[in-house]
């Protein structure tokens, strides 16, 4: 049973809840896009007034990893772990897709209980056609670890002979709505929000997968971009 | 009470962190990163990732070896700018963060200013109102400095800076980046034996393209006739170099005294680690009878004491940030 922090800021708009034993009992989100740096601790502390809370009575704080945004990811980590490393609390890392997964899952909650053979296709918008993304079950589990992917017609025709639905999610998927329109394709949720993070972030906690605090990077899925210098002389 | 407070330095490619107490620096740890090197230059991206793994590591030995809990911190201090978004961003964050959750002030700082500051970190501090030749990365600058938050820019480059002619150069050397500290140790076995032409900038301006071409043509010129002039020659080669960078400052510093009637001198930035230079200054303070200052090795080049010192006298003022305070890449000297 805990009083976990969660921040989310993978994408353009960043959200913060504080969950109590699973149940969200604080709010807060970004209403401009990109405003996470001047943001993000205002929406903590909103958090906290609504909940009667300080940050000391936390038991953890929970955030976001991604794949995502670079700079976005690393104002969120870099929030979260300034907060861990101040109150010495422990801090749990989510994957951005799990998240928006989950959120996908939250949605359909009662028709959940009857389908197996669904599969979870959060996406998290990169450039042009890319997205980063990963494949869920039913229950969650990951089937195809993540991957950067551009999205072409054909790109999940090998599902369709396992399984009956997909579910295209997150910001990614705004992408998609041209390419995939048949049946097969069901559309969640396309923003990402903290509120689908407080039942893993309870589960991790009680199971205690932290995080290193201090070495723990933002998931980039992506090295970085460099070009090799040129010979000069 | 004594004011206690920890700075955290993230603007480029060194991550730092400092506890100063009552303007008195305990501690100044510094991570740099190697990784630059194999690419001629700070990568951006890769100066990011880094710092977000630097960062505690360094703040916690910063705490340890002042002996302060974090529980005993007045304010948190920090690098809002000039300096990489990327870069930036992680100090800032992490800084706000920590603010927020100890439920102490925030002190925003600006870089530039701090590289000048660095002077009050020990004694002799200057008195005011002092020239700062302030010479680094990414910026050459002759400032009057008028009080600790008064600082006027009378000269500055209009192209490149003093620290990125001396990292320039060391491409051109084959030398490893960054080539400044290079190039002072082996100008010290060399001769300025090759003649580098000085630019003729109006007023207390400053260029150093110029410099970086000649050096090229050079260069280009010297290997068709012998193919390793570099290698023969790198000592002298790096005198040289070494040598017009410094007269094309300190002349402009000398200009800078004539003009203002400020005879207090003062060097700030990376680059015041230069031997010749601060020899230089020396010098010439002597024959023209300057008070002259130069920084402790520790404050030239990016640190977090600097940052907490100048933290420090604004903390008496009350001059505090508010949790909105956001990175700003291109902060200017006036703010
Ligand atoms: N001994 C030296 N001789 C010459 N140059 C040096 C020496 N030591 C360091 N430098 C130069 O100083 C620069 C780094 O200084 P500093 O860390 O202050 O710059 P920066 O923080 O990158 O730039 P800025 O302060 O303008 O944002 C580099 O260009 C480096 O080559
Ligand atoms: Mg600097």
């Amino acid at each position: 049973m805990a009083l976990i922090l969660s921040i989310e800021t993978s994408t353009e708009y960043c959200s913060v809840v504080i969950g109590n034993q699973g149940q969200q009992i604080a709010v807060a989100e970004s209403e401009t896009p990109m405003s996470h740096a001047t943001e993000l601790t205002l929406l903590i502390n909103a958090c906290c007034q609504q909940s009667d809370y300080t940050l000391d009575q936390l038991d953890g704080i929970s955030v976001s990893i991604g794949p995502g945004s670079f700079t976005a990811l690393r104002i969120g980590l870099s929030t979260a772990k300034g907060i861990a490393y101040a109150l010495d609390k422990p801090l749990v890392a989510i994957s951005s897709l799990l998240i928006q997964a989950n959120r996908s899952r939250l949605f359909r909650q009662s028709e959940t209980e009857t389908e197996t053979n669904i599969l979870y296709i959060p996406m998290i918008d990169a450039r042009r056609m890319e997205v980063y993304t990963a494949y869920f079950n039913n229950k969650l589990e990951v089937v195809s670890p993540p991957k950067a992917l551009i999205l072409e017609k054909n790109s999940f025709d090998p599902l369709r002979k396992k399984y009956d639905k997909v579910i295209l999610c997150g910001n990614g998927a705004i992408k998609a709505g041209t390419l995939y329109t048949d049946p097969f394709f069901e559309y969640g949720p396309k923003n990402i929000h903290a509120n689908a993070m407080i039942q893993l972030a309870e589960k991790a906690w009680k199971t205690k997968q932290f995080a290193d605090l201090a070495y723990v990077e933002p998931y980039y899925l992506k090295p970085p971009n460099i070009t090799k210098p040129k010979k000069i002389l | 009470m004594s004011v206690l407070i920890l700075a955290i330095e993230s603007s480029c490619d060194d991550t730092s962190a400092a506890v100063v107490r009552d303007g008195v620096v305990l501690s100044n740890c510094v991570a740099s990163q190697e990784a630059h090197r194999l690419y001629g230059g700070v990568v951006p991206e890769v100066a990011s990732r880094a710092h977000q793994v630097h960062l505690i590591p360094v703040v916690d030995q910063a705490l340890k070896e002042a002996v302060i809990e974090k529980t005993a911190l007045s304010a948190i201090a920090f690098t809002r700018g000039p300096g990489l978004m990327g870069s930036l961003m992680v100090g800032v964050s992490f800084a706000k963060a920590m603010g927020l959750a100890l439920h102490i002030p925030l002190i925003d700082v600006n870089h530039m200013r701090a590289h000048i500051l660095a002077h009050f970190a020990e004694d002799p501090k200057p008195e005011f109102p002092f020239l700062s030749l302030t010479v680094s990365g990414g910026h050459t600058q002759l400032v009057v400095v008028r009080d600790f938050f008064e600082m006027t820019i009378i000269g500055q480059t209009i192209d490149d800076a003093a620290g990125e002619a001396f990292d320039k150069t060391g491409k051109l050397l084959g030398l490893d980046y960054p080539a400044g500290p290079l190039i002072d140790q082996l100008a010290q076995n060399g001769q300025p034996k090759f003649p580098f032409p000085e630019p003729k900038i109006e007023g207390l301006d400053f260029s150093f393209s110029g410099l970086k071409t000649s050096i090229l043509y050079f260069l280009r010129k010297q290997i068709k006739a012998q193919p390793d002039f570099i290698q023969e020659n790198l000592a002298d080669i790096c005198a040289s170099v070494q040598h017009r960078i410094i007269t094309i400052l300190l002349n402009k510093l000398e200009q800078a005294v004539a003009q203002t009637g400020i005879k207090r001198v003062a060097l700030a930035g990376g680059v015041s680690a230069n031997s010749a230079l601060r020899d230089g200054l020396k010098e010439r303070a002597l024959a023209n009878q300057w008070e002259a200052f130069v920084p402790k090795f520790a404050y030239c080049t990016d640190n977090a004491a600097m940052v907490g010192v100048t933290a420090y006298y604004k903390y008496l003022i009350g001059q505090f940030a508010a949790q909105d305070v956001a990175p700003s890449p291109r902060l200017s000297m006036t703010l």
